[in-house]
């Protein structure tokens, strides 16, 4: 009862408003996506910000090696325990100094748990980010000239995407994988990413952008017959003015739409990549390979670690969770965040 | 019509022979040493340099790319074959023996999906924008998040392990097979493994893939004939059931289902390449031993090399797939949908 002056005032001005106010004051209102929003700002300022600062509070990094960090088992130590920094020297006295373990310990190895969270959490985030870049360039670019000129482009493209879709991208990745991983895993732009991830970036990108492509493609189809376009056409736009100015601002939101949940696809693509011994080499951490671990590395059973290996060695549970616990959260947020923005833009989701 | 198949067929052969000539144009970028695909090599190996030599010319791998791929070629042209691995072993018959786990698991993951995925939309799509619609949509986005990895091992560990509800995977076949015959004396672990087979079995071994399957596809099944029954539901012509005194669920199932399942026919068409991906998981967390761990096999090896005659005919194999299945799909919408034609009036 109180809001009802307000919401009537609110409703009246509605008329005068531009379509980004409305999708913002629609976006508000869906309490689901505006809380992925925050809980995706939060994550990547924690992994990317968060990451140097914890480094420098606890007093090591993700790839240090604590060996007594797991006992003779190999069983890695647990949650909150302070292990001993002994500098590489597998003996402990009780000067040694040592240090915390917020998430415990990873494994035979030793590295921090928590902080290769933080890490990892990097690594998946910028291959996510950058192969649904890619993907959305490549897209963008083949689905408007397919879509705009029409005819041979037209035809070829939408053929060989039909076919090439029909592939299990996973096997293009790891052959791709293969044949450039090689030659761009050094390639780290000064240490800007860890060794492989841009070989990730370009093996997904390339393989990502059919349906983005098909998504313009189809929108374009249906815009260029226009009266808006015609009307550009007239006054002596070029093809290029018309594409840029008139159709890219059309197709832009389905695009970012979609573009999130590439996101979410690559993020995942790199998990199951790593899985399958594909992915980012240890000792750099990706939350793809943090999973792997322990949960064994399938194609070589009873390799390092392996949950259901014969090696003898124990591993512990906790290990593989809070990776696929944060991928799971930050893969769902991307998917909620994606439908959010949809639902916004979308006239008519408005009058259900 | 049949010039329309036979034109759809042909172009489809010819995008077959090309995508098998790009798997071994590719492959020359690959900086690879054939001979450690048959023998050890890497750390601790003590072959020779001559050795692998010998062992790729063996193989015929030291030819150039262009002779091994007409190779390739005249043996399926010629023989209908396609001829030994490099390994060694036929690849005719591995591909033989991973196709029926594979086909269960695409077949009936598909048939669990929809009877998942329809209820669930038809839920959504009634309650629009109330609770029950975000729950499904919540519940629905889960899937997609759940690493399918990890969702396998999840539903392993609860169902299996814990539950013994379901075997632990590996596949039986759909038909009784003959019991292998123990030797006399043979101690119990000694005992080859007997195969499973029978369509209860099999069902119940495959139980757990579906739904791993199902899961997987569920957000976006759920979505699409949500969104399209929602278009439907204003549509005049349910308006006009309503009108015309239809119960409700006449009009839901006859009136608002059916054309919002249309576009499903085109989906599963362009979705195969996803599900074989998705089959690549479900095969190597189940160990079902289909054509995902057929084809990671071939790719993945500790020396980095892989074994190129059995990854091109695999890839043909789903060429092979995807073409027939594009096919049948085009007839099949032309044949649910009267308004569609695929011969223009002008053909």
């Amino acid at each position: 009862m109180r809001f009802a002056g307000r919401r009537q005032a609110r409703s009246a001005e509605r008329g005068a408003r531009s379509s980004r106010a409305l999708f913002w004051s629609r976006f508000k209102r869906d309490r689901l996506a505006l809380t992925s929003a925050i809980f995706l700002v939060f994550v990547i300022v924690g992994c990317f910000a968060g990451l140097p600062v914890a480094e420098h509070f606890l007093g090591h990094g993700p790839n240090d090696i604590f060996p007594l960090a797991a006992d003779i088992n190999g069983y890695p130590a647990g949650p909150w325990s302070h292990v001993p920094n002994s500098h590489g020297v597998p003996v402990v006295t009780p000067e040694t100094p040592r240090t915390l373990f917020i998430l415990g310990a990873d494994g035979q190895l030793g590295h921090d748990e928590f902080l290769r969270l933080l890490a990892g959490g990097q690594t998946s985030l910028e291959i996510g980010v950058g192969a649904a870049l890619l993907a959305i360039l490549i897209g963008v670019t083949v689905g408007l000239l397919a879509g705009y000129y029409g005819r041979v482009i037209d035809t070829v493209f939408s053929r060989t995407t039909e076919f090439v879709m029909g592939f299990p991208i996973l096997l293009f990745v790891i052959a791709l994988g293969r044949s450039i991983g090689d030659r761009f895993a050094d390639v780290t732009l000064h240490g800007a990413f860890v060794h492989g991830v841009l070989a990730l970036i370009l093996a997904i990108g390339l393989f990502s952008w059919f349906y983005p492509a098909r998504l313009v493609r189809a929108q374009v189809l249906a815009l260029r017959e226009q009266e808006f376009v015609e009307a550009a056409r007239m006054v002596g736009a070029s093809n290029f003015r018309i594409l840029r100015k008139h159709l890219l601002p059309h197709v832009a939101s389905s695009v970012i739409v979609y573009g999130t949940l590439v996101i979410a696809g690559s993020i995942l693509l790199e998990a199951a990549l790593a899985i399958l011994n594909f992915g980012i080499d240890l000792p750099d951490a990706s939350w793809g390979n943090m999973i792997s671990l322990n949960y064994g590395t399938l194609l070589v059973p009873g390799g390092v670690a392996g949950a259901t290996g014969s090696t003898g060695i124990r591993a512990s549970w906790l290990v593989p969770l809070w990776p696929s616990i944060a991928l799971l959260l930050t893969v769902l947020a991307f998917a909620l965040l994606g439908e959010g923005v949809r639902a916004a833009l979308d006239p008519r989701e408005q009058r259900r | 019509m049949v010039a329309y198949i036979v034109r759809r067929l042909l172009s489809g052969l010819a995008l077959l022979f090309a995508l098998t000539l790009v798997t071994f144009a590719i492959y020359r970028l690959i900086p690879n040493n054939p001979g450690c695909v048959v023998l050890p090599c890497g750390l601790g190996a003590t072959t020779t340099h001559a050795q692998l030599e010998a062992a790729a010319h063996r193989i015929g791998a030291d030819r150039p790319v262009t002779t091994q791929y007409a190779k390739f070629v005249w043996r399926i042209l010629r023989h209908g074959s396609f001829g030994p691995s490099w390994r060694g072993v036929s690849i005719d018959k591995s591909i033989r023996a991973s196709l029926p786990p594979t086909v269960s698991v695409l077949a009936g993951g598909f048939v669990v999906l929809l009877l998942l995925a329809i209820p669930l939309a038809m839920l959504s799509a009634l309650h629009a924008q109330r609770t029950i619609d975000r729950a499904v949509l919540a519940f629905s986005l889960f899937g997609i998040a759940l690493h399918p990895f990890v969702l396998g091992v999840l539903l392993e560990h609860a169902f299996v392990y814990h539950l013994h509800l379901f075997p632990a995977g590996r596949y039986c076949h759909l038909a009784h097979l003959p019991p292998v015959p123990v030797p006399p004396n043979t101690l119990p672990q000694y005992a080859p493994e007997q195969p499973c087979g029978g369509p209860v079995s099999w069902a119940h071994h495959m139980v757990l893939p579906w739904l791993t399957f199902a899961i997987f596809f569920l957000p976006l099944y759920t979505r699409m004939i949500r969104t399209r029954m929602l278009e439907t539901l204003d549509d005049q012509h349910v308006v006009t059931a309503r009108a015309k005194g239809a119960s409700e669920v006449r009009v839901l199932l006859s009136h608002v289902l059916r054309p919002a399942l249309l576009p499903l026919v085109t989906m599963i068409g362009l979705d195969l390449g996803a599900a074989l991906t998705a089959v690549i998981y479900i095969d190597t967390i189940y160990g079902l031993g289909g054509f995902g761990s057929l084809a990671v096999a071939a790719l993945a090896s500790a020396t980095g090399t892989y074994d190129l005659p059995l990854i091109a005919a695999i890839f043909f194999v789903i060429a092979v797939a995807i073409v027939v299945l594009n096919l049948l799909v085009d007839l099949c919408y032309a044949w649910l949908d009267p308004r569609v034609r695929l011969v223009g009036p002008a053909a």
